[in-house]
């Protein structure tokens, strides 16, 4: 399945981008805590980031140094952003600490990626600067951490770069120790760009008008709707997340004020804002102008877009404008988009055949469609040997295209498990019905909580020594909840006979306490329960579908003529080592309960 | 802190943030002494009500301030703290 024929980018590099989009007039607005606009014409970002590149190098930074920025939504942000490309160097957008979190875990997954690039300065303000002592004590970037009012002054400067040169490192998931740098050419971002620019200004749409709250460190917010805006060019509006997660009415209020075309947002997005918002709070809203609305980064329900549409019209929202998509920070970010103008689908089908035989057949679970590949993207569906499948058949989706990522930065092994002969595996399960695509799964070990990927080993990890848990016995895995609408957390966790009888409880706080995020459901289970590999290393994908289809049991006791047996299957070895494995982790190993 | 005045702030307070965590849950049996994470607060809904108490007092609220935060007392003494620090 492919998309339209490569669109040949306006630009060759990002530095080109803005030098043009300076020369437009068009501005970005910064909306307050307060709902007040703040105008930043793109000039003014372009003049800032030319004299913030002349000091980044009179600092030191050279050209392929990344940078890495940890700031909140505001011009600061923008503007070392496009300073540090100037500069020749890579930017590295990195979270902010979370108000009121915990900062050791911060500290920790911070300090992984500053080493994962190598970083040579952190750009960061006043406020973040006292929180980020230790990760930067840790990682000991060469140039130091400066905060951002610091830079600038009266020389500018914009270093020539290459198409291919790296333009921008963005973390997709990875676990704490072992974060994923995603390396991304000019080339990469802009043919994604453009594919971009092409699906929102096509059929003589009007001129686009972005509004955004999705955070700047994210790719959703930061390439599709930050690059994008300076593509098109186009104005954007940006509230911060917060802003937007206390007061969901504001983010519509603002395409109201701004007669806003486009957003994008996660599907948990959409039910905060059908949970939250009041009808008194939309007083003379008009979402008559908003054409494209974005549902992304998790996966597509359709409830809730249905309900969405529902509420909402009365305030000219149109049924067309949302728009289910699918992509990641592997490939840019777009992959494949609802054709434009017209209404989502979906399509009902068989739950056990597609999870058993992985066929597509007529039934009552809704899959939504997310569209067609985007100009100049490939997708196909393989079978675990690698054999393409055609439509209608379950299997693994791979992408190839120009926005496909050179790879991840400085780490060949990590690329090669991703990339095959330019085939990107995206780790997802789909399949293609009527030309496009219906994502129904992974085969990745990844849980999405609200578009944010997580790595299984987090959640499990906050589990150390906690009393009750075998160590090491504990697996995170995603699902649905019966009624919801959005991926939640559950914990499958072995116990141990010492087990206190609120264990569930205490393990929903732990993981709530270390990473913020409460498991919605905690299994407790008896030992040897979780499915393991002949080599002993818990197997989470083959946990949770048994969980969910509940058969997941015990294990048989261990004999002496079990073990008579397993050696007459030339197994002695394994169970031996298997043995010792477990008599290590626990004494309870012949313990039945 | 120990004038009955003080005493008397701080209860209004702590009500005022126990009807903000109560929104934040859509339930109403949030008490001052109970745990803020016994009740599912998660990370949306902490973010939510940083921004809100933000708001409504002003006041800015750290990082650091999480340590010794386990119930909504313990919110509500360090908003009052906040408030008197305010310039």
């Amino acid at each position: 399945m492919r998309g339209a024929p490569a669109i040949e980018p306006k630009h060759e590099t990002l530095n080109g981008m803005l030098a043009t989009a300076a020369q437009t007039g068009e501005s970005l607005f910064f909306v307050n805590r307060k709902e007040q606009d703040l105008e930043v014409p793109m000039a003014r970002i372009r003049e800032q980031a030319l004299s913030i590149a002349a000091d980044l190098r009179n600092r030191g930074v050279g050209k392929g140094d990344r940078v890495a920025l940890v700031l909140p939504t505001c011009p600061e942000f923008v503007e070392c952003f496009f300073g540090v490309l100037c500069a020749g160097a890579i930017p590295v957008p990195l979270y902010p600490p979370v108000r009121l979190g915990r900062l050791d875990e911060y500290h920790r997954k911070t300090a992984a990626m500053l080493r994962a690039v190598d970083a040579a300065m952190v750009v960061t303000d006043e406020r973040i600067r006292r929180f980020l002592g230790v990760a930067v004590d840790i990682s000991a970037p060469r140039l130091g951490c400066v905060t951002a009012s610091n830079l600038g002054g009266f020389n500018s400067i914009d270093i020539e770069v290459a198409t291919d040169d790296v333009a921008l490192i963005q973390f997709s998931s990875g676990t704490t120790h072992d974060p994923k740098p995603v390396a991304l050419t000019h080339a990469n971002l802009l043919s994604n760009l453009a594919a971009i620019a092409r699906y929102l200004t096509d059929d003589g749409a009007p001129k686009p008008v972005g509004v955004t709250w999705l955070p700047l460190y994210h790719d959703m917010g930061l390439i599709g709707n930050l690059l994008s805006a300076f593509y098109v060019p186009a104005t954007l509006v940006l509230l911060p997340p917060e802003l937007f997660v206390a007061v969901p009415a504001a983010w519509l209020r603002a395409i109201s004020r701004h007669r806003g075309t486009v957003s994008a947002a996660p599907n948990f997005a959409f039910g905060l804002c059908l949970d939250r918002i009041r009808d008194e709070e939309l007083e003379g809203v008009d979402l008559s102008s908003w054409r494209v609305l974005l549902n992304g980064a998790e996966a597509v329900t359709a409830g809730v877009q249905r309900r969405f549409n529902k509420r909402f019209a009365r305030w000219g929202l149109r049924p067309s404008a949302l728009t289910p998509c699918y992509g990641m920070a592997e490939a840019s970010l777009g992959v494949t988009f609802k054709p434009a103008g017209t209404l989502f689908h979906s399509l009902g089908v068989d739950a056990d055949k597609l999870a058993l035989d992985g066929v597509v057949a007529p039934g009552r679970k809704e899959l939504v469609s997310v569209g067609r590949p985007l100009s100049g993207v490939q997708v196909e569906i393989r079978d675990a040997a690698g054999m393409s499948l055609p439509p209608g058949r379950v299997g693994h989706v791979f992408l190839r295209g120009p926005s496909v990522m050179m790879g991840y930065f400085g780490r060949t092994d990590l690329t090669d498990q991703a990339i095959h002969h330019g085939w990107l595996d995206s780790g997802d399960l789909g399949f293609t019905h009527d030309g496009e695509l219906y994502v129904c799964g992974r085969h990745k070990d990844v849980v999405v909580v609200r578009g944010a990927n997580h790595a299984p080993e987090e959640f499990e990890a906050a589990l150390e020594g906690l009393a009750g848990v075998r160590a090491g016995c504990a697996v995170a895995v995603g699902f649905v909840p019966a009624g919801e609408d959005g991926e939640a957390l559950a914990m499958l966790v072995e116990t141990t006979t010492d087990a206190s009888s609120n264990l569930a409880d205490e393990v929903a706080s732990r993981v709530q306490e270390r990473t913020q995020i409460r498991p919605a459901q905690v299994a407790l289970l008896s030992p040897g329960t979780l499915p393991r590999t002949s080599s002993g290393k818990l197997r989470r994908r083959e946990a949770r579908t048994q969980w969910l289809a509940s058969t997941l049991s015990p294990p048989k006791k261990v004999t002496a003529s079990r073990l008579l047996a397993a050696a007459a299957h030339g197994e002695l070895r394994h169970a031996r080592a298997r043995l010792a494995r477990r008599a290590a982790n626990a004494p309870s190993i012949t313990t039945e309960r | 802190m120990s004038t009955p005045d003080s005493a008397i702030v701080l209860e209004a307070v702590t009500q005022e943030i126990v009807d903000l965590v109560a929104a934040e849950l859509g339930t109403v049996d949030v008490t001052a002494d109970g745990t803020l994470q016994s009740w599912g607060l998660d990370s949306l809904k902490v973010m939510s009500l940083v921004f809100k108490l933000e708001q409504h007092y002003d006041i800015v609220l750290d990082e650091e301030d999480a340590d010794d935060l386990r119930t909504v007392g313990d919110l509500a003494a360090l908003v009052l703290r906040r408030i008197e620090e305010r310039p």
